[in-house]
């Protein structure tokens, strides 16, 4: 089930073409009579000047080229007939190109990730411009080259470690969320690529990190009023930590949307699901699984708990997901939920653009415009995110 | 966990009441302020179970969570 794939139309007016309807409007009223519009309407539009070829007796409908006062002493004649008629422009109509058909399996191109393949960013005509998108996670590489030029607001709230990344993680997700789609070399990577990146480095070198640097790097997004806040980290607890339920809450408040990894606890080729940890398992975060280039669940890909904000929300693509990575070696390709979390923060941006909706609002659009996929929710939640289509030109 | 043991504590304030004279008396029940988060409303800070308990006790406390650890969720970590 694809419900998403929407064909959709421009329509424009066409300069001194009207289409003529000669009928009752209201509801359960006769037509015209078939004598009147067999041969009656005929000789009136004759008599106007206006060509009969376009005019269709079986329907009572005449397009004809017309100036407008042309067109006004005509609709005294009918009224003098007792004929109604209704005058609207002509339109033309375009079909835009159809977006391709939905799939079921993506692969790496020169061009483009299977990813951004997968959310549809490269059909987006949306970036993310203006969006304040904060990634807490392992700091970043601000001298990547595929950067250059971006808008970058770094800060450590790590004891003793500067923002720089000293994993590749943090570097990595910012990339899915926020990267270049056409970069200098390789594929494009990044879903809202011209968003402004606030990379807050809430976990160290180690991959590791606390409440108190979590929550820290939270605060900082709040205050610096980013509508996205990306979180691809977690811990395999069940039990809800009350203070993201505050966090997340007050971020809905603030204008806010807080995604995070459900997790990777699952083994699932060993029958074991796993379950949403912290904080995703927050009600007011939103969980993000992740999926396989196949739109499979992915095997580590935590399963929803059966407790008030447990449930995994959403899916993103979050197996062999190809990214920035720092230093020389520049890009690498990794899977988790982690991978799966920036993606859908950058739809969310995208959306955000394209919709101006925030917090709550944006959280619901973001699970109403996604991808139903033959997939459970517990596994996916309300499927594979999507990324709104392009502006029309 | 013993009584006395160090632990750093995450406080949730309610919205209800202004942070800084919470602080204050988080304080002044013995507890070492680290950081205060203006927009979420909390405070992370040092203190034994002891003192946690003490902090519970505040009509504005909502919640006094020990710290958990956590780390990158990418399936190789």
């Amino acid at each position: 089930m694809y419900s998403n794939q929407v064909r959709q139309a421009t329509v424009a007016e066409i300069p001194n073409r009207y289409v003529l309807v000669f009928d009752r409007q209201e509801s359960g009223a006769p037509g015209i009579a078939a004598a009147q519009r067999e041969s009656e309407l005929p000789q009136l539009l004759a008599e106007q000047g206006y060509s009969s070829t376009e005019y269709f007796p079986m329907l009572g409908i005449a397009v004809v080229t017309s100036s407008a006062d042309q067109l006004e002493d005509f609709r005294q004649r009918c009224a003098g007939h007792k004929l109604p008629a209704s005058v609207v422009p002509e339109l033309v109509y375009r079909i835009l190109p159809d977006a391709p058909a939905a799939t079921d399996s993506y692969a790496d191109t020169g061009q483009l990730t299977w990813g951004l393949q997968a959310v549809g960013a490269s059909l987006s005509g949306y970036t993310g411009k203006g969006i304040n998108v904060a990634v807490l996670d392992t700091g970043f590489d601000s001298a990547h080259p595929d950067f250059a030029g971006r808008t970058v607001t770094a800060k450590s709230f790590v004891a003793g470690e500067d923002a720089t990344d000293g994993h590749g993680h943090g570097t990595h997700c910012i990339g899915s969320a926020c990267g270049p789609r056409e970069p200098q070399q390789g594929p494009g990577y990044g879903v809202a690529s011209e968003a402004n990146i606030f990379a807050g480095k809430v976990l160290g070198a180690d991959g590791s990190g606390s409440d108190s640097t979590i929550l820290a790097g939270i605060n900082w997004a709040l205050e610096n009023k980013c509508e996205v806040i990306s979180m691809s980290l977690g811990a395999d607890v069940r039990t809800v930590h009350p203070p993201y339920v505050t966090a997340g809450r007050r971020a809905l408040e603030l204008g806010s949307l807080i995604v995070a990894a459900a997790g990777n606890n699952a083994q699932r080729s060993a029958g074991n699901p796993g379950f949403v940890g912290a904080p995703a398992n927050s009600p007011y975060i939103m969980a993000v699984a992740a999926l396989d280039s196949k739109l499979a669940v992915a095997d580590f890909s935590a399963q929803a708990l059966d407790t008030d904000g447990g449930e995994v929300d959403i899916a993103g693509p979050g197996v062999a997901i190809y990214s920035s990575w720092p230093g020389a070696k520049r890009y690498n390709t990794i899977s988790g939920t982690s991978m799966a979390t920036p993606h859908v923060a950058g739809v969310a941006a995208l959306l955000a653009e394209s919709t101006g909706l925030r917090a709550q609002e944006l959280w619901d659009k973001l699970l109403s415009t996604s991808r139903d996929i033959p997939l459970p929710a517990e596994d996916a939640g309300a499927g594979l995110v999507q990324a709104p289509a392009s502006q029309e030109a | 966990m013993s009584g006395a043991e160090v632990h750093v504590y995450v406080i949730t304030i309610s919205t209800q009441h202004p942070l800084e004279p919470v602080v204050s008396e988080l304080q002044s029940r013995g507890l070492q302020v680290k950081q205060v988060l203006a927009a979420l409303g909390q405070v992370i800070g040092e203190g034994s179970e002891d003192v946690a308990e003490k902090l519970r006790s505040i009509s504005a406390v909502e919640s006094v969570d020990a710290q958990q650890q956590y780390r990158a969720l990418d399936d190789d970590a």
